[in-house]
């Protein structure tokens, strides 16, 4: 059986990113595309090649390398981490009052997006909410295993003696009123059922945010209603995504097939973004080993130092003194994952889940093959 | 072909998603997936209800991975539909319900070495961070 | 009219950062670019949420019964 060499496999991997096209942009690892080779699916072959490199870590703020895992795999977990992990999120809002100058369709839809923070394994617990309808029993009932209520009531008043120094020219709100801005950090969690012994340990329900700017207000103006968090996924409203983005890209290349020297170097590291290309002295050695080079010694050279920072904008594509001696690609089974979340989970968290989530899918419907089946 | 064809109505992806295995809900399951019709032991496609390009592509990718499989694709008839339709074609007289359980599994496996792979690379990197 | 909740694109948090924002140019003197940095906004589409953002809820706010009373407390003086 004939074993491609590691150049043609790196060959095979490589995406081409020529001035105007992209090529070899799709996968060939499967039986029966290359004569006599065997792609067969191979788990330990898979454990051997594929890894996982950790680039920087910030509890919301992920950035790691998966390499060696086909795109439809990778591109699957970014799917889910986007739209199939659930989080709690306001749906329903009852307003009994509100004199704002926020209408209350906006109001109620300012307070959908704010993101809520809660103890994880209390979030495992509660269930999915149904939607009242007329044909499904036993939907449209909030209970405390499917809603967390909090609520709102914030009036804006005059400060002692603010009136008289709005009359002698201050403008200051902090100065003249209270309760002029309604803050996340107003919402009061109010428990329901078993919530208080579950969420309560860890703070309840709370904005993530405190700081976030729900409305502002007037003297005389007043807000008050109560509010239903429900589970929900990013499918049905992005405010459920728990990440604000989570996204990968391919690994740029970048190969220098002739030497690029002197002032024409200069100008091909200003092509790429900061750090990408290095410029080095030209050695004897150099000059000896590369005919290229030849009385070239004490020039400048580019290298390539870092391809993972390129942006790659192709912009040395277009300039003629560098044609036929850069071409620039990708790697096609290198992904750099940056996972950004909004602060219920932590991204490391998010990732691991979106993996379960997958497994959990495919045994759901491998449950549903056996039944059909027997 | 003992699968019914009729048309069961989408089961909201939202009430199975959660608590993983220990919330397995066999009857629901069974509404997930059906056979379409003019379907043979080695030519079937497949409905799946509630799922999209996310499980579609994967398990497209794991089955065309298996030496008996002659052809394998995925789409997604209508964007409004929540549905999923899988044609698989095998050689040589090969069940497509043995290819398909394989597909899955190759799957599953494949998430297991990702999960584990990554939590070593955390492990290794806090470790590298600590030290330095 | 009032800071968005999110960044329409990405769905970043910005709902909090908006007080921030005028504090460091206010304040402290800062140029716009350095604040959003500042705010640790680094895609275009949360930084064009705090950049190209009018706060008109302030002008807004000045259509209320209290502010006609605080004109009547203006001319008694």
């Amino acid at each position: 059986m004939p074993v491609p060499s590691a150049e043609e496999l790196t060959e095979r991997k490589r995406i081409q990113i020529n001035a105007e096209t992209v090529g070899n942009a799709a996968s060939t690892d499967f039986p029966g595309h290359w004569p006599g080779e065997n792609h067969e699916w191979d788990l330990e072959y898979f454990k051997e090649n594929f890894k996982v490199q950790f680039h920087t870590s910030s509890p919301l703020d992920l950035s790691f390398s998966l390499i060696g895992i086909d795109t439809s795999v990778a591109n699957a977990f970014r799917r889910i981490l986007l739209a199939e992990i659930p989080t709690l999120a306001i749906e329903d809002v009852y307003i009994y009052q509100n004199t704002s100058i926020i209408q209350d369709e906006v109001l109620a839809h300012r307070l959908g997006l704010i993101p809520l923070r809660g103890n994880h394994a209390a979030l495992d617990w509660m269930k999915w909410y149904k939607k009242p309808t007329t044909d499904t029993e036993g939907s449209g009932s909030p209970s405390d295993y499917n809603t967390v209520t909090l609520m709102l009531h914030v009036r804006c008043e005059w400060q002692d003696g603010g009136l008289d120094r709005a009359a002698a020219g201050e403008t200051d709100p902090d100065k003249l009123y209270t309760g002029h801005t309604v803050f996340a950090s107003d919402m009061m969690w109010s428990p329901i059922g078993q919530q208080e012994a579950l969420f309560g340990p860890d703070g309840g329900v709370e904005a993530q945010n405190p700081g976030i700017v729900i409305a502002k207000m007037r003297p005389g103006q007043e807000i008050k209603l109560m509010m239903h968090a429900f589970k929900g996924i990013g499918q049905d409203h992005a405010k459920f995504s728990p990440v604000a983005t989570a996204s990968y890209r391919l690994l740029p290349t970048i190969d220098i097939s002739k030497p690029i020297v002197g002032p024409d170097a200069k100008k091909f590291a200003r092509c790429f973004p900061k750090g990408v290309i290095a410029l080095e002295t030209v050695t004897e050695k150099d000059a000896g080993q590369n005919s290229e080079l030849e009385g070239k010694q004490g020039e400048l050279k580019a290298v390539v130092a870092d391809p993972m920072r390129d942006t790659v904008s192709r912009e040395c594509l277009r300039h003629p003194e560098f044609k036929d001696k850069v071409k620039l690609g990708r790697v096609r089974d290198h992904f750099i994952f940056r996972i950004e979340s909004t602060g219920q989970y932590d991204s490391d968290h998010l990732f691991l889940e979106s993996v379960k989530l997958l497994k959990v899918k495919c045994a759901r419907i491998k449950r549903g093959l056996a039944q059909m089946t027997q | 072909m003992s699968a019914p064809t009729q048309d069961n109505s989408a089961v909201p992806v939202p009430d199975e998603v959660q608590g993983g295995d220990e919330e397995a809900d066999a009857k629901a399951d069974r509404d997930r997936i059906r056979v379409l019709g003019g379907a043979t032991d080695t030519a079937a496609s497949f409905q799946f209800d509630g799922e999209d390009h996310t499980l579609g592509n994967a398990l497209r990718y794991t089955i065309m991975k298996n030496p008996d499989v002659e052809f394998c694709g995925y789409s997604i008839p209508h964007p409004s539909e929540e549905k999923m339709n899988l044609r698989i074609q095998t050689y040589d007289g090969v069940s497509v319900y043995t290819v398909l359980e394989k597909g899955l599994d190759d799957l599953m496996a494949m998430c297991d070495v990702v999960d584990e792979k990554f939590k070593d690379a955390r492990e290794e990197f806090t470790q590298r961070m600590d030290t330095s | 009219m009032i800071i968005p909740i999110r960044c329409f694109s990405c769905g970043k948090v910005t709902g909090d950062l908006w007080d921030r924002y005028l504090s460091y140019i206010d304040r402290q003197d800062m140029n716009d670019e350095d604040a959003i940095n500042a705010l640790d906004l680094n895609r275009y589409c949360c930084r064009r949420m705090i950049l190209t953002h009018v706060d008109l809820i302030e002008k807004l706010l000045k259509y209320n019964a209290s502010e006609r009373e605080q004109q009547r407390a203006m001319r008694q003086k």
